[in-house]
């Protein structure tokens, strides 16, 4: 009468009939393959991402090479365009194809590299504060509705023109602004965590403060998190853009998409082109982020039980 | 006595990612008024979603389908949800286990109490009003009038389980569905509580479905019994009856493991079963009980187990000789 | 015989101070007022209540997971205020009640069980498989679902999950936390018949928290049972389920439903007033509720008599 296992997972079961019981991270693999937003996003990012790595050998030009000879050169769709600047020139004559992917790489560089400080920071704070409570969990929340009072573009901005716009600038700045939701979720998701009777277990098993928080919490905030850093990092790039839009943000020449469509607006009229092919670049990154994001949320929050 | 529900081959399926469970199979009761009727087995024999089936409550990945199931007469297959919606709460009542997440914490316990005799009888709300307090009072509730404006979490889990009690009568139902009233209750609560419910059935007449793990609430409240085991009723027939001599394996095995002050020496081990309950997933076939039985044979394995009939309501789902004595 | 007190509590109390509105100051909460246990080696002590008596407050204390506000709390002869927290986790493990809860969903069987091995430093990290193996074989798990995670388990599977890694370190005291009353009762049975073979084969001592009389009496060798923050009656096992004398405790007896049709429904005499912690009644603190108390109930407290190891805290008590 005992059960027999074939591997981990398949087992015969009680009456010799094949049942499978997957485990949590295989549940969550099959309902990432059916979720259509989490297909779209994540087929979304590939893509850009894949763009920003091979840009060199995407771009069929040097996206700083100005060429004041071709300035103002219409997409290849429109009179008078060629197939060798597809999308065109702007006005100093750069080729804008060649712009958008390498743009690319700031968008996503600025995005992540933020998100990981933002993450840092807001996940420390509201881990300690969900575990810990009391004054700690007073001083962290207090802590987050000061930042939450703060307009963080008007932050950034005064910033930036009292010690100069930079690409370095932007990450710093906006990575010690946006932590605020990852606080925020972390907090609530480690205030649910923290009666569990297993954190009661591994405190009666001996376990450092700091090991239950890192290997016994942590591991169930991961589900969350992810969702969270998903989301931020479109949070960050947007506001990139707009820092960037405003000149407070990357420094021309870096082609950036935001700063593409600051540099356009003077055209608008005339050359729609040259603002909505930065700007739809720009939507459709974070369209994809927010799918993803949605998607991963979706995917992980019916954790399967047996 | 008439029938107040008649269940006729109830099946339901649940859609998981490892397969569809048959969480329920051909399932047949009946309860009659003024009769209590225990489904007893333990979690995941199917009794809750029996329950669920029969209210047409069941989560979104599950489907039922059944020959018969009549209320009061008339059936319930095929009737939608404003049909439905117009018999829950009204001539079928429910009871849950969780005293504290059946109350809604933002609302009054009297807003509560008269929202479902509002919604059905299009009442005034005076007489909505009056019925709360009568009802409350009936459940043993000292200053029933006060208690209307209190919520949820100034009361006690008895308390507010007495609420649920008087909320599943404000419309005078004909059938109440019971689903583990009191397990998440204190011991002594429990018996009160229970007691409550039973003089409440024989005053108003009505039909109750009781469902819980529990034998000993079974054996103290119930008239008829139907033991449920892995979504199969393996064992009906009168409480008395089955208690005094079970019959099949499965039931056997149950009265054998409960703990009963004085029952065994001290230091003697507890009757138990053997391995765990399957998952009915895949082509069942056979007695779903056969890897736990003594009285095993090859035979158990190859045939579907009819239920076969005892005597007058008595059937027992075995085909074993020793058992069909 | 010689039997050593493994574990004792001189006059325990436990207060909490808990907020009773937005404007007002806080109000004590007394979870447990002045309980001394003993628990002899190789034996099991059944602390019996039902909810707000304070057994769980009692169980953290014991575990060292709060500390006590006053009494003392003594372990193998030492204090347990002494012990670091790891020197307490070599000597007191606990079987919590939820077997859903009390194993974390993101780790796998075998890490779960070797986690106070590896916590505590206790062996190498080759022996740590051999450990768990063996630890497996005796709870009456098939080794290989220690890579399985706990989603892939069954109640009760999961739940000799909990004995296996409360046994592990092989622990002077097992702290048993309703161990069987979130189980199906085939499988309570199995976990019970397990406990008690444990116990016998490595000489184990026991506090077996729980509100289910019947399980109690199988399991334990003296019974105490606690009602808002105290114990009102203690007594070896077998007496007190003879002989009990609080009328509690006859309530309690009263309630256990054993399935004998013929006996229909018990009346106990209780009344509907529950215990609130926050607010207790004052003189005997069960008053409200008894069918037999008198005007000295309302305004005395009553002090623990009794004789021959049977103790009674009541002004009238039966039997």
């Amino acid at each position: 009468m005992n059960r027999e296992e074939s591997t981990t997972n398949e087992k015969l079961s009680e009456l010799g009939l094949k049942v499978e019981y997957p485990t949590p991270n295989q549940i969550m693999f099959r309902s990432m393959l059916g979720h259509k937003g989490f297909l779209v996003g994540a087929t979304v990012l590939i893509i850009v991402v894949l763009m920003a790595v091979l840009a060199p050998v995407l771009a069929p030009h040097d996206p700083y090479e100005q060429n004041l000879s071709m300035r103002m050169i219409p997409t290849f769709w429109q009179e008078n365009g060629s197939w060798e600047y597809p999308l065109g020139t702007d006005n100093m004559g750069r080729d804008y194809l060649s712009r958008i992917i390498y743009g690319s790489r700031v968008s996503l560089l600025i995005g992540f590299l933020v998100m990981i400080i933002a993450a840092s920071i807001g996940t420390t704070l509201g881990l300690l504060a969900g575990y810990f409570g009391g004054r700690v969990d007073m001083v962290v929340s207090f802590l987050i509705t000061v930042r939450l009072a703060l307009p963080a573009v008007l932050v950034a901005v005064a910033v930036v023109a009292l010690i100069g716009g930079s690409t370095k600038v932007v990450i710093m700045v906006l990575g010690f602004l946006i932590w605020d939701r990852f606080a925020v979720v972390i907090r609530a998701s480690t205030q649910q965590i923290r009666p569990m009777e297993y954190v009661a277990a591994a405190k009666a098993a001996g376990c450092s403060t700091r090991r239950i928080l890192i290997a016994e919490v942590m591991p169930n905030l991961m589900n969350n998190l992810i969702v969270v850093m998903t989301l931020e990092v479109a949070r960050a790039i947007l506001l990139e853009a707009a820092l960037s839009f405003l000149g407070m943000g990357v420094q021309p020449p870096t082609p950036s998409w935001g700063l593409m469509i600051s540099e356009a607006k003077e055209f608008m009229l005339f050359e729609p082109h040259l603002i909505t092919i930065p700007g739809i670049a720009l939507f459709v990154l974070l369209l994809g982020m927010n799918l993803l994001g949605d998607g991963i949320r979706d995917v992980t929050a019916p954790e399967g039980r047996s | 006595m008439k029938k107040v529900l008649e269940v006729v081959g109830l099946t339901v399926d649940l859609e998981l990612p490892a397969g569809t469970l048959q969480a329920v199979q051909n399932v047949s009761f009946s309860v009659e008024q003024g009769e209590t009727l225990s489904l007893v087995g333990e979690s995941g024999c199917g009794k809750s979603l029996t329950a669920l089936a029969i209210m047409n409550l069941l989560p979104p990945s599950g489907h039922f389908s059944a020959a018969k199931m009549e209320f009061m007469g008339e059936s319930l297959l095929g009737v939608n949800e404003s049909g439905m919606s117009r018999v829950r709460g009204n001539k079928m009542a429910m009871i849950f286990q969780e005293p504290m997440t059946s109350l809604n914490p933002c609302y009054t316990i009297g807003n509560q109490l008269e929202e479902a005799y509002l919604q059905h009888r299009h009442a005034p709300d005076r007489e909505a009003r009056d019925r709360a307090v009568y009802l409350l009072e009936k459940v043993g509730i000292t200053a029933a009038a006060s208690r209307l404006n209190q919520y949820p979490h100034q009361l006690s889990g008895g308390l507010r389980q007495r609420v649920m009690i008087a909320m599943g009568l404000m419309c005078g139902p004909a059938l109440i569905i019971a689903d583990e009233p009191t397990t998440a209750l204190d011991v002594t609560i429990q018996a009160q509580i229970l007691a409550l419910l039973h003089a409440l059935q024989k005053e108003f007449n009505m039909g109750l479905i009781l469902i819980t793990h529990d034998l000993g609430v079974v054996a103290r409240m119930a008239d008829r019994v139907a033991v449920m085991y892995c979504g199969q009723v393996v064992e009906t027939g009168l409480a008395a009856e089955i208690f005094n001599n079970p019959k099949h394996p499965y039931t056997r095995g149950l009265m054998d493991c409960i703990p009963v002050p004085g029952k065994v020496e001290p230091g003697q081990k507890l009757g138990s079963i053997p391995g765990i309950v399957p998952t009915p997933i895949g082509n069942l076939h056979g007695c779903l009980f056969r890897n736990r039985c003594q009285y095993f044979q090859p035979k158990c394995a190859a045939e579907n187990i009819p239920l076969i009939e005892q005597g007058p309501g008595r059937a027992v789902r075995c085909i074993s000789e020793q058992i069909n004595t | 015989m010689e039997t050593q007190t493994v574990l004792e509590t001189r006059d325990v109390t436990k207060t909490y101070m808990v907020s009773a509105g937005v404007m007002k100051t806080k109000k004590p909460l007394h979870a447990v007022s002045g309980v001394s246990l003993s628990v002899e080696k190789g034996s099991v002590l059944g602390l019996v209540g039902e909810s707000g008596c304070g057994k769980s407050t009692m169980a953290k204390m014991i575990l060292g997971l709060e500390n006590v506000t006053s009494g003392e709390i003594i372990l193998g002869g030492q204090l347990l205020s002494s012990f670091s927290a790891k020197e307490i986790a070599r000597r007191v493990q606990p079987i919590f009640q939820d077997p859903y809860a009390s194993l974390n969903p993101r780790k796998s069987i075998g890490s779960i069980i070797s986690l106070p091995l590896r916590a505590l430093k206790v062996g190498s990290p080759k022996d740590l498989n051999r450990k768990i193996d063996e630890i497996m074989e005796v709870v009456g798990l098939p080794p290989r679902t220690k890579h399985n995670y706990p989603n892939q388990l069954s109640g009760g599977q999961r739940q000799r999950v909990a004995v296996a890694r409360a046994l592990i370190m092989r622990p002077e005291v097992v702290l048993c936390d309703e161990p069987t009353s979130a189980l199906d009762v085939s499988v309570q049975a199995q976990i019970l018949n397990l406990l008690m073979d444990l116990r016998r084969e490595f000489g184990l001592t026991y506090v077996l928290i729980s509100h289910d009389l019947a399980v109690v009496e199988h399991l334990a060798t003296k019974v105490a049972v606690m009602y808002l923050g105290r114990i009102v009656e203690e007594a070896q096992t077998r007496d007190l389920f003879k002989r009990p004398r609080h009328p509690y405790t006859q309530a309690l007896l009263l309630s256990v439903l054993t399935p004998e049709p013929h006996l229909g429904l018990p009346e106990t005499h209780l009344g509907i007033a529950y215990p609130n912690p926050i607010d207790p009644p004052p003189g005997c603190t069960f008053h409200p509720r008894c069918p037999f108390a008198e005007d000295i109930c309302k305004k005395q407290a009553p002090v623990p008599a009794g004789e021959g190891g049977h103790m009674v805290e009541c002004h009238f008590p039966r039997g």
